[in-house]
């Protein structure tokens, strides 16, 4: 009974009286406790002030006049790697402004940010895109090259199934291209893309009237046939974005703007025809480009795949995006799909078969 | 100082002065002292810095002390359900001293990123021993203030983590088979 440690007697007895217990008193004391505790509360500290001064050194910005990447202090050695970016679909700003959009903005985060990494040494951008709005498209491209200058890393652009029009426009402001001999490319030009449902809304007894303050406000309007005085002025405008989409490539490329300009009519081509036309370097897969990014950015061996820590709950919330996209009745989806074809004008960088 | 002695050195002591006169400001403080541990280990093993480490340090005490009287009130009324005797407010003292094995997940972190930076199994390796000698003290705790055999001192310190984890799985079954029935509905 004065062992505090034995079962509860009641649970053998089957009593329920109360358990007594011996006095601390009588209790045995250990002796070394007090040395003991000493050493360990010692040890303790010393661990507290090593990482209070590790994660003092993260904070104050001594990286720079160090060079001393946060997780490096403390390591032997952290091994560089090959940030590897992918860019799929269409791209634009992002239908909402949810924080999980997946638009251009979240492309420039991942950009900015593993590029900022003491451990990635050059970069693959991983493009699988026909194209998207001229704005979108035109800050990736800017933020990419502010990148390429304020780094110094090396990029390279990895073109798989297609990189048209804007995704080419991307790929050709890194420092080498490498497409597969089947990717479709090219589709160097500018599109206004707009439709007249006049009729159609007639049909169904709708008639739209427009109260402007100029007769050019609502130019490009879907509910009437387009003047020849609003044609020409949208011409001027598409015009001059196609001359900063040639001007881009040709600076990327080196490529005089004389000799890109036969090639520059919006046609496709496929990475062989590309590679004797120069506008790409050369053709390969993943593992060269990886390989590639490895060597231009310094990487003896085979360099690591550093990539963006992927946002769970964006994915989850992406998901739920999803689901309740594909509950709208076939109809809505159906209006849907069309709003999207006859709504929304405005420039693109876009391949639109 | 000395309850703390004696629960390292002398657990039935500690018990016995847990029962007598309870250091309830000392289990705070060790829950205080625990939760700001594992801040900081998770601070030095994903490169964090000072600036954040102190909303982090806050949070993680709030929370050690929160789930450290939450889960005693939880152990107390298992335990006494086993047919144990002994005081709440003991318990409370224990389980703060027990909680005290979290600051092992310090110098493991240390360690750890020393030998292994960057790897992502290194706050697994650098929590789950020291979760492992935390629930190993609170059983200790259990038997020591309760009188609770080792069965049962295990059972009541393990059946809320189990009654957490059935919870949960009841949960994501719910969620689960609200996505089916969603999908199920679009397809027909």
């Amino acid at each position: 009974m004065n062992d505090p440690q034995s079962p509860n007697p009641s649970e053998s007895a089957g009593e329920t009286a109360a358990w007594s217990r011996p006095s601390v008193q009588e209790a045995p004391v250990q002796p070394g406790g007090k040395r003991l505790m000493r050493v360990l509360l010692g040890l303790y500290a010393l661990a507290m002030l090593a990482a209070l001064a590790i994660l003092l050194r993260n904070g104050s910005g001594d990286q720079k006049k160090t060079g001393i990447n946060p997780g490096e202090l403390l390591s032997a050695a952290r091994p560089s790697g090959v940030a590897w970016i992918t860019i799929n679909g269409v791209i634009t700003h992002g239908e909402s402004n949810s924080p999980w959009g997946r638009g251009m903005p979240s492309m420039v985060r991942r950009l900015r940010r593993l590029a900022e990494r003491k451990d990635v040494r050059a970069i693959v951008l991983d493009i699988n895109s026909p194209g998207g709005s001229v704005g979108a498209v035109q800050e990736l491209h800017s933020q990419l090259l502010r990148v390429r200058r304020e780094s110094k890393k090396p990029v390279v652009a990895l073109l798989n199934d297609i990189a048209a029009s804007g995704g080419y426009y991307l790929a050709s402001g890194c420092d080498a291209v490498v497409a597969h001999p089947g990717t479709l490319l090219g589709s160097i030009g500018v599109i206004f893309h707009t439709a007249n449902v006049e009729g159609l809304l007639s049909k169904i007894g709708v008639r739209s009237d427009n109260i402007k303050s100029g007769k050019m406000k609502d130019i490009g309007s879907s509910t009437r046939p387009m003047t020849k005085e609003e044609h020409e002025l949208l011409q001027g405008i598409i015009d001059d974005a196609y001359g900063q989409f040639l001007h881009a490539v040709s600076e990327g490329r080196k490529i005089p703007e004389s000799e890109l300009k036969p090639l520059a009519d919006g046609r496709i081509f496929t990475g062989r025809q590309a590679l004797a036309l120069k506008l790409v370097d050369e053709l390969g897969d993943s593992q060269r480009a990886l390989e590639l990014a490895g060597k231009l950015g310094g990487i003896s061996g085979k360099p690591e795949i550093v990539r963006d820590v992927p946002d769970s709950l964006s994915g989850f919330l992406d998901m739920l995006d999803s689901v309740s996209s594909l509950r709208l009745p076939a109809e809505a989806a159906l209006f849907q799909r069309l709003g999207e074809n006859f709504s929304g004008a405005g420039l693109e960088y876009r391949w639109r078969p | 100082m000395g309850f703390l002695e004696d629960f390292l050195m002398a657990p039935e002591r500690a018990a016995l002065r847990a029962q007598e006169r309870p250091p309830v400001a000392a289990a705070f403080g060790a829950f205080v002292l625990a939760g700001l541990s594992l801040a900081v280990s998770k601070a030095v093993l994903s490169g964090g810095s000072i600036a954040f480490l102190a909303f982090a340090a806050a949070f993680a005490a709030l929370m050690r002390v929160s789930a450290g009287t939450l889960m005693t009130a939880l152990v107390h009324l298992l335990a006494e359900a086993l047919g144990g005797r002994g005081r709440a407010a003991g318990l409370f003292a224990l389980m703060g001293a027990s909680d005290l094995g979290w600051t092992l997940a310090l110098p493991a972190a240390l360690l750890l990123r020393a030998l292994a930076p960057g790897a992502w199994w290194a706050p697994l390796l650098c929590a789950l021993p020291a979760a492992f000698a935390v629930l190993c003290l609170r059983a200790r705790s259990v038997r020591g203030n309760y009188g609770l055999s080792p069965a049962r001192a295990w059972a009541a310190v393990c059946l809320p983590y189990a009654a957490f984890a059935a919870l949960a799985a009841a949960a994501s079954m719910l969620l689960v088979a609200g996505l089916v029935q969603q999908f199920a509905g679009l397809i027909s």
